[in-house]
């Protein structure tokens, strides 16, 4: 499913700043980033490694708060929200995939699939075991993330990334902890998932092979957006 | 310098980082070694005034000659034979109050011609010479006056008295006026003596009315061999008495409470137990906690002992800081402690006189020796814990921890095991008058408890995967399970809290009820007549026989009981012997028999006919001796034999009593005055006008409580809560141990689960969820523990009520489970855990989701 060029966009960043450690020597993390997404857009946000890419992720999930700009996400001012519409927000916008996967390590394979349905209240056994199949797991449904190989975990950790139908996906460096192999194979499914959930995608990745499956490649310099460059096969 | 690196990356660094838990701990441990020090503190000097003091009031005698119940003038004088080899000084000793002072001072009376000898009060005088000899002699000689006494200085100072003024004092009831004649300063701070008035010992006589001798003081003349002089005392003392050293009289004083202080000083030892749960759990925590460091440290090249050490000079720290500072606060806490520790101690030796708290360097010692100890003792499971981490530990992806079937079978064989040694150590004898035995039972009846909140906490954790999908519930339980041995100990804690309170709100109920009951059957007398209370809240010394005389003026002699208490000795025992009119007591019935089935007033009747005796249960479960058996009792200098025919319930004694009918009481105690009467009236509605002309009569001349019936019963009570103060205060202690302990358990339990928290918090789980979470966690370890506790205490409860009770005091109580308490303290503490998760659940939500977020 690619974006639709004349929709509002999804999330909306102007002029963020973020600096990290006041009290002691201060370090720019963001210096003035604009960005946007739209619904149902594939982008991959690149960048040597401290140029602000986390940082960025972390203000477009609410986690963190930018020092000036404007961070708008399905609408919400991400600046001015309080802390139940940020959790609002995660439980039906935002989908989070991490690198080191970080799965619930006393919950089975199917309940850390299900947690963000049930941390909202609701729960869809259905939805949660067709994703299981859809990620290959629906014989681990009972097992722990300890019991499970970095891959299996990680695709335990995208089948939870989407299983809210979130409006996007944020996925930081999902494959970073994986061979290229078992990375190939988690982005493909990541791709397919977000796109039969109708969501958006935005990848931080230091991966060019990866990024290039992007719709659009957003790059980060110094805390900044390095001029865009369009990648082949990129909608517009 | 690898051991320094080992230390700083396991234990310093990470202290300085968050010192909070081990502050915390530090805390816990002295509380618990607070609550031991104090405990002792406060029962040595109540014991001081009873004890220490005798030998420094006995001054340089060698040996002494007390018969239970004092000598005659004549049986005193036949000592006269040892002159030759000793100065014998006679001496009278009672306990007054000082109007003023309301509290017991010792009052001797002394022979001022031959007690220089004996006992070195130097009397100030303005007149003194130079060597201080003279002005000794004439100021004891001043008592020969007879109307004056002498006080020590500060006891002066503090009543704000001068030589010449008036000192009112109380003796048996009767208030006197006699004169200061000068004062002595004592030898040291805190002296038995700073407590003593020193009067001729004819005035003493006088005043009670009695020409007996308490004792005589024997010390020998240069050169003699106190063998040969002992020979000659025993040869010439009253039949059953013997010559014994001062000393002696102070270790059978203080046997009396030593059932007491030895049950008050264990109880307090819970606080300190629960004191080396904590450790455990923290070292345990640190431990876990630091698992991935251990291993990487142990991958670099760190040896086992290395860690071993690093853990244990985290113990030594924690043991040390905590004893330290547990001494410390245990002496001001023993100040608090004092004064119910001797209305404790009081209700078994009454009138014991005031004591100050003074801090030996042993206690600072055991102290020290506490907290190291329980730090050590805790250690000993992490360290096996620090021994079995595998250097892979820190590459090895996290996995749930259930119980294995091997350790589960451990845990219940454990627990078996446990509950095996209880059965068997409450069945043993009490060891030497003490229930050792069936204290230790109780321990193991702890040591059941614990060994099963392992495979309780699993069972949970288990319980934890078939839930409803409730993620608060399923989340609480999951982390549970996570941190299943720290959770374990945590509800071990607990429950050790919880147990403690409950085994004592069993004996309490059980005991209050059955003294309840005792009061309603016993105390039937429409009035009764007693010496006023003193500081302790118990009734000091006797009534002078001129109370009796007007009681019976006034209402009739058929309606007065009086109540006889003297001294006797059954064998080495010393016991109480009283005396009652067995013929009145027949129609009145104030008796309760220990359940044989008979009538008591059929009893009382058989008694005084055939010049029989009863016995108090204290003395049947001490001696064994029961109805129908001979009793030989040595009574002022004689031998006397009586068979006993019943035993009768008695809370107010544990020594023993024997009851003999009151003929036969007064041809023993001739002139002998009461220690309370009994007034029952043809018409009770008139006990009120009754007592209004009594005390009009008696407010005078002496200080006596008139009492109705429902005001004695009351009194009686106070006097019970009073008893029970002190085993209050040791539960609080040991309660907010445990509550230390589970916040202690739950920061680290958090602390373990952070990145979960912050994981759920990243996709959508809400503050309340999240606090909500660690609550219920909280909730379920608290419920675990108080559930496990309340099991435990109950069977405790039973424990004391049933075998330490009886083992230690001779008592038979009616078992009372005090189902509404439990109830109530199950839910105080889990709530009291809830209340405890706050501040951890708080840190869970501050600035969590970052942290998941920021890859490490």
């Amino acid at each position: 499913m690619h974006a639709t060029a004349n929709a509002a966009p999804l999330v909306l960043v102007r002029g963020a700043t973020k600096i990290h450690a006041k009290d002691k020597a201060p370090v720019v993390a963001l210096a003035g980033v604009d960005l946007e997404v739209l619904p149902g857009e594939f982008v991959a946000l690149v960048g040597p490694s401290g140029c602000g890419k986390s940082t960025l992720l972390n203000l477009l999930s609410g986690v963190d708060r930018p020092d000036e700009g404007a961070v708008r996400v399905g609408g919400l001012d991400l600046r001015a929200a309080g802390d139940a519409q940020l959790v609002d927000l995660r439980r039906r916008v935002v989908g989070i995939v991490f690198q080191s996967f970080h799965l619930v390590p006393h919950l089975t394979v199917e309940e850390n699939v299900a947690l963000p349905l049930a941390l909202a209240g609701r729960s869809d056994a259905t939805r949660v075991r067709a994703l299981l199949e859809a990620v290959g797991l629906q014989k681990r449904a009972a097992h722990y993330p300890g019991e499970l190989s970095g891959g299996e975990q990680q695709r335990t950790a995208v089948a939870r990334a989407v299983v809210h139908k979130p409006a996007i996906v944020l996925a930081d460096e999902p494959t970073g902890n994986l061979d290229s192999a078992a990375g190939a194979s988690v982005l493909e499914l990541l791709d397919q998932l977000r796109r039969e959930s109708g969501s958006a995608l935005l990848l931080v990745t230091h991966d060019a092979a990866l990024a290039a499956r992007a719709d659009r490649v957003v790059r980060l310099k110094d805390g900044r957006v390095a001029p865009p460059s369009v990648v082949a096969g990129a909608a517009t | 310098m690898i051991g320094s690196v080992v230390l700083q990356a396991l234990f310093l660094r990470p202290l300085k980082r968050g010192p909070w838990r081990f502050l915390s701990t530090v805390v816990g441990v002295a509380a618990g070694v607070a609550a031991v020090v104090s405990t002792l503190a406060a029962s040595r000097a109540a014991l001081a005034s009873l004890v220490e003091g005798v030998a420094e009031v006995s001054g340089v005698a060698a040996w002494e000659l007390a018969p239970p119940g004092g000598m005659s003038a004549a049986e005193a004088g036949r000592q006269a034979a040892t002159a030759d080899l000793a100065v014998v000084a006679p001496v009278v000793e009672e306990l007054v109050v000082l109007e003023g002072l309301d509290d017991a001072v010792r009052l001797l009376g002394v022979d001022p011609l031959v007690d220089r000898h004996v006992r070195s009060l130097r009397v100030e005088d303005e007149d003194a010479d130079a060597d201080g000899s003279q002005e000794y002699w004439t100021a004891f000689q001043g008592l020969l006056a007879a109307d004056g006494v002498c006080l020590s200085e500060p006891l002066a100072r503090r009543l704000g008295l001068s030589p010449g003024d008036a000192v009112p004092l109380v003796l048996r009831s009767r208030r006197h006026d006699a004169r200061l004649l000068a004062t002595f300063p004592v030898p040291a701070q805190a002296s038995a003596l700073e407590r003593v008035v020193v009067a001729d010992i004819a005035l003493v006589q006088s005043w009670r009315g009695d020409a007996r001798i308490d004792r005589l003081e024997f010390v020998p003349r240069p050169g003699v061999d106190a063998e040969e002089l002992r020979a000659r005392i025993d040869a010439l003392a009253p039949a059953g008495a013997v010559a014994r050293r001062p000393a002696e009289r102070a270790a059978r004083t203080s046997g009396m409470v030593r059932s007491l202080e030895f049950n008050l000083t264990s109880l307090s030892g819970i606080s300190l137990l629960v004191g080396a749960v904590l450790v455990a759990t923290t070292l345990a925590t640190s431990v876990v906690q630091r698992k991935a460091t251990i291993a990487l440290l142990l991958s670099l090249g760190a040896s086992r002992r290395q860690l071993a050490s690093a853990l244990l000079a985290e113990a030594a720290l924690l043991g040390a800081l905590g004893g330290l500072l547990g001494t410390l606060a245990g002496a001001q806490l023993a100040q608090v402690f004092l004064p119910a520790m001797r209305q404790t101690y009081a209700t078994v030796v009454p009138g014991a006189p005031r004591s100050e708290i003074v801090l030996h360097w042993t206690d600072g010692a055991i102290g020290a020796a506490l907290g190291m100890g329980a730090a050590f003792l805790a250690a000993i499971l992490p360290l096996f814990e620090i021994l079995r981490v595998p250097p892979i530990q820190a590459l090895r992806a996290e996995r749930p921890s259930f119980l294995s079937g091997r350790g589960l079978r451990l845990s219940i064989g454990l627990g078996a095991g446990f509950w095996f040694a209880a059965v068997e150590l409450m069945r043993l004898p009490a060891w030497r008058g003490l229930p050792l035995w069936a204290l230790a039972s109780t321990l193991c009846v702890l040591g059941v408890m614990f060994a099963l909140q392992g495979p309780l906490v699993d069972g949970l954790g288990r319980l934890g995967r078939r839930v409803a999908w409730l993620p608060p519930l399923r989340l609480a339980l999951a982390s549970l399970s996570a941190g299943r041995r720290r959770a374990a100990w945590a509800a071990g804690a607990v429950g050790v809290a919880t147990s403690l309170s409950v085994s004592i709100a069993v004996m309490v109920t059980s005991f209050r009820q059955s003294v309840v009951a005792w009061t309603d059957e016993s105390l039937k007398a429409d009035l009764s007549v007693r010496p006023a209370l003193v500081a302790t809240g118990v009734p000091l010394g006797g009534l002078d026989a001129d109370v009796e005389r007007v009681a019976v003026e006034i209402c009739g002699r058929d309606a007065v009981l009086p109540y006889h208490v003297s001294e006797g000795a059954l064998g080495d025992r010393a016991i109480v012997l009283a005396g009652a009119d067995f013929r009145l007591g027949s129609r009145r019935g104030p008796l309760q028999l220990v359940e044989d089935g008979r009538d008591e007033r059929a009893v009382l009747a058989q008694a005084h006919e055939h010049g029989e005796v009863l016995v108090n249960e204290a003395l049947h479960a001490h001696t064994g001796l029961g109805i129908g058996d001979l009793l030989h009792v040595q009574v002022r200098g004689r031998d006397i034999a009586r068979r006993i025919a019943g035993v009768v319930r008695d809370y107010g004694d544990s020594r023993g009593t024997v009851t003999l009918d009151l003929p036969d009481f007064l041809a023993l105690h001739p002139g002998h005055s009461p220690q309370q009467l009994a007034i029952f009236l043809d018409d009770a509605a008139g006990a009120q006008d009754t007592r209004a002309v009594l005390q009009a009569r008696l407010s005078g001349t002496h200080k006596v409580d008139v009492l109705l019936v429902k005001d004695l019963r009351s009194q009686v009570l106070e006097v019970f809560e009073r008893t029970f103060a002190i085993t209050g205060a040791l539960q609080a202690v040991s309660a907010v141990v445990a509550l230390v302990a589970v916040l202690v358990v739950l920061h680290a339990l958090v602390a373990e689960r952070r990145k979960d928290l912050a994981l759920l918090s990243a996709i959508g789980a809400s503050r309340a969820q999240i606090v909500g979470g660690v609550c219920l966690q909280a909730a379920l370890l608290g419920l675990l523990g108080a559930g496990t506790g309340a099991v435990a205490g109950l069977v405790i409860g039973l424990v004391l009520v049933d075998v330490v009770n009886l083992q230690s005091f001779g008592w038979t109580l009616e078992l009372v489970q005090p189902w509404w308490q439990v109830a109530s303290t199950m839910a105080l503490v889990a709530v009291a855990c809830v209340v405890a998760a706050l501040p951890p659940s708080r840190a869970a939500t501050a600035g969590r989701e970052r942290l998941v977020l920021a890859e490490e």
